[in-house]
């Protein structure tokens, strides 16, 4: 449950999701704008802004096969799932990019922030076979700089031989060729340039790519996608939306993706969620949910999209409020099959056949 | 686009910026007699006499056209000749020069405490918004930004000085100290007794001379604080509203860093625009301070020509000032696309 | 003509609920309460002068001296007695009366020097965001020229150089002043009529200039001289933030929409630009008077403004400074000389700056809203 406490009252924003992301597979988040869909991707990540307080649930991750709560953990642990574990990309990429630094500082930060153990080992590895790379050799203070970051990372003294750039050639070096690499994962030409330039010299659909590789450069276990291509042109929606695909394909991992576009889903997604005010009501496999969807609001939104000859449909009514929400199920005033128990009480999430969840009171009584 | 070339386009445009200048500060002089222009082109006291000063409006033809006595002045200006000064009985220039040490020592003591300070400050305010840091940091900047640098000045000399007995009342140096510097084993590098005090190995002169500097920095400072922390807390407000902020904590970055690393960097943004501001009011506040701590710099000159009615020393001193401000605000500019790089482009 | 003032007046309805809806939030604000309410002490203090501080002489504004005290021979200031509340001086002013009437000093300063400031700004800043052009990079280019020198220093500069006498050809100002403003009134294209009476007054003016002319002698003081200076080196600000604004809202839709219904330019610029750009001109304002009144002070404590004996709090500190300090005297021998008169200049600035911070916190949100 989470609320926000503003001046106009108490929103309540989430109450009653049930998401599961299984490993290597695309789940879609669907719903309306203001539904709550951006929002339940900053929570999984435990990002949330004042005035806005999660009051109760559990988000809960696998973490070296155990599965933990995130709301359980402090904040310094959280830190380490941040970007490495759990990472996002946002709907419009330059405005999530710092416009005063290059592509190269940022992914180099979150590299340094998640991999610092990994590159220094890799450095001063490559520094004691006296490899050359690029004409840096290396001096012997280099050496003993690294051997101290990596045994004492937080020492006053560490901190300050850091700063001097002479020290951090090989590292920078190092990082360096880790940001190229991923930006010619993304499929980015040129990827040396693209990587010294500021984000106001990008285009949308470079700018997007690379924000993926931000979020992917530390290859964590789920990467939350919020509608990372609403902004962009038809065309290089397509082509992000292919690269998103065979990413998680390749490493296995799992994508969340939020969008409001069910063309999308059908896309790329194996399995969907269906959100409505605060409320996920509907989880199925891709398929079963396109051929037979169960939910009101689903079989709505599915019947709203428009095709040629067809009549023109929407639903009737607004989205409610969520300062004061309906009581019971939330899309009472707006459903067609609306009985009177739905008015009073909530309606449980049950999966009504193998791996298809409904949270509807037509289906209460079948399990 | 580089940087290279934004500075070269600033450095062009500067020019007639100048020129401008310098035919105002004209222009000014002209609401004199020519008998009083004339002291603009003496070089040595002893032209002071009624003969030579026909001689030299006739010369200069200062009773002629305008132009020609733009140009004529020009001329004079650009061989490094501002005029006499009464006051000082020193040619300008001298005076400027000689003069410009002391004015330097009180900025060196008060410029980057203000930056440093003021920077911090209105981060941190910004950061914990309303509470008792915001509120505490907001009224101070706002007493301060109303203080009279005068009657602060010296309500500051009469508790650190006729009460308390800390703090010297003025001047650059105590006499003992004044005594040694002024003789032969003492070198003379910069004429700023806080470094040549430093250069010579002398660190009680650096003392001595940093303690005649506290109370006027401090005067500057109080007062000019005010902008830098307001400008900072409002600009580091809009910036941790902004999508970026958010993104950086997804990344997994400590609050201080996102602060520090991210938020910081675009706040100070506008900041840096209104620091060239700063230099005005720190030429201001000089001008004050040194008459009432009487120090012997720029500002104080200034003050006891003004009052003299000493034409080309306000002028000269003006001419100065102009240009010293030109020029930190190409500065300004410069620092400006350094930080931002989306103004390269422009 | 009358269709015209009507239309105007109901076109200025938002503006005033507007208005309305600004002077709410500013009561509200705790700011503003308090620069509010020191404000109006001084106010009272200001209209009450003449009872609160009987004037002795032809020049209330000439601070009275204890000259019984002065006769005596002793020159320095005197602690408050029963006869001076708060006591005098040097050469024996008394200093009550010094602060009471100061204040008027202090509003006139503030007042006439904004005012005018302001004035010149919006004429040339409204001439140059309009028109455009060459003449407006010019102007600008003229503005940047002032604003390239710190304040004081040019304020220093224009003082001393200002004449103590001018002539003025009063006859010739109010010709030059009519034909300027028919020449406004033909370029903007406005009402026939409007054009009519304005070439008609001018061509009086003309006449009266030609037939009578009517000079007169000004004398000016050197605090009148402070004002000027401190006009002349204001208006370039306001010039800037005006032109800006204009330029802003030149740009929007609904002035070309109003072009294309066929408004006249006059009717555009008071009816669609003015009330537009009216708002950061007026931050600016509340904020400028503060900074007026201690750089006027500031000159005054140089010497340059008022001379001795005018009530002036700037001169009054002049006189005081140079008894600090002085040895073998306790502190509390003299303090009231300089203690007093820059604590009400504090007071009074400060008032101002809480003002234009309230009125820039109410108007800020306002303008970001459009």
């Amino acid at each position: 449950m989470l609320r926000f406490y503003t001046y106009e009252g108490i929103v309540e924003a989430l109450d009653g999701i049930n998401l599961n992301v299984l490993e290597n597979e695309t789940l879609g988040l669907v719903g309306e704008t203001g539904c709550g869909k951006s929002v339940t991707s900053l929570a999984t990540m435990v990002v949330v802004i004042p005035p806005g307080k999660m009051e109760k649930g559990r988000i809960l991750l696998k973490y070296r096969d155990k599965m933990i709560n995130l709301l359980k953990q402090d904040d310094a642990f959280l830190r380490i799932i941040r970007g490495g574990y759990l990472s996002m990309v946002f709907q419009e990429p330059r405005a999530y990019l710092n416009p005063v630094y290059t592509v190269r500082d940022q992914i180099a930060e979150v590299l340094m922030v998640h991999k610092r153990k990994e590159l220094l080992q890799t450095v001063l590895e490559s520094l004691r076979t006296g490899r050359k790379e690029k004409g840096l050799t290396g001096s012997s203070f280099e050496m003993k700089n690294y051997e101290r970051m990596l045994e004492k990372p937080n020492s006053f003294v560490t901190k300050i031989l850091c700063k001097i750039p002479r020290s951090q050639r090989r590292l920078n070096e190092e990082v360096r060729k880790e940001v190229i690499r991923i930006l010619r994962e993304m499929e980015i030409p040129d990827p040396d340039r693209v990587a010294e330039m500021y984000p106001h010299e990008l285009s949308g659909g470079m700018a997007q790519r690379a924000v993926i590789a931000m979020a992917l450069v530390c290859s964590p276990t789920l990467l939350i996608a919020d509608e990372p291509t609403t902004n962009l042109d038809v065309t290089i929606q397509a082509q992000i939306l292919n690269l998103v695909k065979r990413l998680q394909e390749r490493s296995k991992s799992s994508v969340l993706y939020v969008t409001h576009d069910l063309g999308v889903v059908a896309e790329i997604c194996d399995r969907v969620a269906v959100m409505y005010a605060g409320n996920v009501v509907e989880t199925a496999n891709v398929f079963d949910l396109f051929k037979k969807p169960l939910h009101p609001y689903t079989r709505a939104l599915l019947e709203s999209i428009p095709r040629p000859g067809k009549e023109f449909k929407s639903i009737p009514g607004t989205v409610p409020g969520l300062i004061d929400p309906p009581k019971g199920c939330r899309f009472h005033d707006r459903c067609a099959y609306a009985m009177e128990i739905c008015r009073k009480m909530k309606p449980p999430f049950t999966e009504i056949e193998k791996k298809h969840f409904v949270a509807c009171h037509l289906y209460g009584g079948k399990k | 686009m580089g940087l290279f070339t934004y500075v070269v386009r600033r450095l062009l445009l500067m020019i007639p910026v100048l020129v401008g200048v310098s035919v105002l500060i004209f222009a000014i002089s002209m609401l004199f007699s020519p008998y009083q222009r004339a002291t603009l082109y003496v070089r040595n006291p002893q032209a002071l006499n009624p003969r030579t000063i026909s001689g030299i409006i006739a010369k200069y033809n200062l009773n002629g056209s305008m132009f020609s006595q733009y140009f004529s002045w020009i001329g004079e200006v650009l061989h490094g000749s501002l005029g006499w000064s009464t006051t000082v009985r020193q040619p300008v220039t001298t005076a400027l020069l000689e003069r410009f040490p002391a004015t330097f020592e009180i900025v060196l003591i008060a410029a980057p405490v203000i930056v440093i300070l003021g920077i911090w400050l209105g981060v941190q305010s910004a950061v914990h918004r309303n509470t008792a840091i915001d509120h505490a940091t907001r009224t101070i900047a706002i007493l301060g930004w109303s203080l009279p640098s005068f009657w602060f000045g010296i309500l500051l000399v009469s508790f650190f000085y006729v009460y308390l007995g800390w703090l010297p009342r003025g001047g650059r140096l105590s006499s003992p100290v004044q005594s040694f510097v002024t003789s032969a084993s003492f070198v003379r590098y910069t004429g700023s007794n806080i470094i040549d005090g430093i250069l010579n190995g002398q660190l009680w002169v650096t003392g001595d001379a940093i303690l005649h500097v506290l109370l006027p920095a401090i005067v500057i400072i109080v007062i000019d604080i005010a902008l830098i922390i307001r400008v900072m807390r409002s600009s580091m407000l809009e910036v941790l509203n902004k999508s970026y902020i958010i993104a950086a904590r997804a990344k997994g970055l400590t609050q201080k860093q996102v602060i520090n690393k991210h938020a910081r960097r675009n706040a100070l943004i506008p900041t840096i625009t209104i620091s060239g501001l700063l230099v005005g009011g720190l030429i201001t506040g000089l001008v004050i301070t040194e008459t009432v701590f009487a120090i012997g710099g720029l500002g104080r000159w200034a003050a006891q020509a003004a009052l003299n009615i000493d034409m080309p020393a306000v002028l000269g001193f003006a001419m100065f000032t102009a240009v010293v401000f030109v020029i930190s605000n190409l500065i300004v500019d410069v620092l400006y696309a350094y930080i931002d790089p989306r103004i390269r482009l422009e | 003509m009358s269709s015209s003032w009507s239309e105007f007046k109901a076109s200025l309805k938002p503006t005033v609920k507007e208005w309305k809806f600004m002077l709410k939030k500013l009561i509200e604000n705790p700011l503003s309460i308090a620069g509010v309410a020191i404000l109006s002490a001084f106010v009272v203090i200001a209209v009450f002068a003449p009872i609160l501080a009987p004037p002795q002489g032809d020049d209330p504004f000439m601070i009275p001296r204890d000259w019984r005290i002065l006769n005596v021979g002793v020159l320095e200031p005197i602690p408050p007695t029963q006869d001076h509340i708060f006591g005098t001086i040097e050469n024996q002013y008394d200093l009550y009366y010094g602060c009471i009437w100061g204040t008027i000093t202090a509003f006139r300063i503030g007042i006439l020097v904004v005012a005018g400031a302001l004035l010149i700004g919006l004429l040339i800043g409204m001439g140059a965001g309009y028109y455009g052009g060459i003449t407006s990079e010019a102007l600008m280019r003229f503005t940047d020229i002032i604003i390239a020198f710190p304040g004081l220093v040019l304020a220093m500069a224009l003082t001393i150089a200002l004449p103590n006498v001018a002539q003025v050809n009063l006859s010739l100002f109010i010709c030059v002043i009519f034909a300027l403003l028919s020449l406004t009134v033909l370029v903007l294209r406005a009402n026939p009529r409007i054009t009519a009476i304005s070439g008609a007054l001018f061509v009086i003016t003309l006449l009266s200039y030609l037939y009578f002319p009517w000079t007169v002698n000004i004398g000016i003081n050197n605090l009148d001289k402070v004002m000027i200076a401190l006009v002349i080196i204001g208006w370039p600000g306001y010039a800037r933030v005006i032109r800006g604004e204009v330029l802003r809202v030149r740009s929007e839709d609904f002035i070309e929409a109003a072009r294309a219904s066929g408004c006249s330019d006059l009717r555009i610029i008071m009816k669609h630009i003015i009330p537009n750009s009216v708002y950061p001109v007026l931050i600016m304002a509340s904020l400028d008077t503060g900074a007026i009144v201690l750089t006027a002070a500031a000159l005054s404590f140089l010497g340059l403004g008022a001379d001795q004996g005018y009530a002036d709090w700037g001169q009054i500190i002049n006189s005081s400074q140079h008894w600090i300090g002085v040895t073998n005297v306790p502190i509390t021998e003299y303090l009231h000389a300089f203690l007093i008169p820059g604590f009400l200049i504090f007071m009074f600035v400060l008032a101002w700056n809480l003002l234009g911070d309230a009125v820039r916190d109410v108007l800020d949100p306002m303008m970001r809203r459009r």
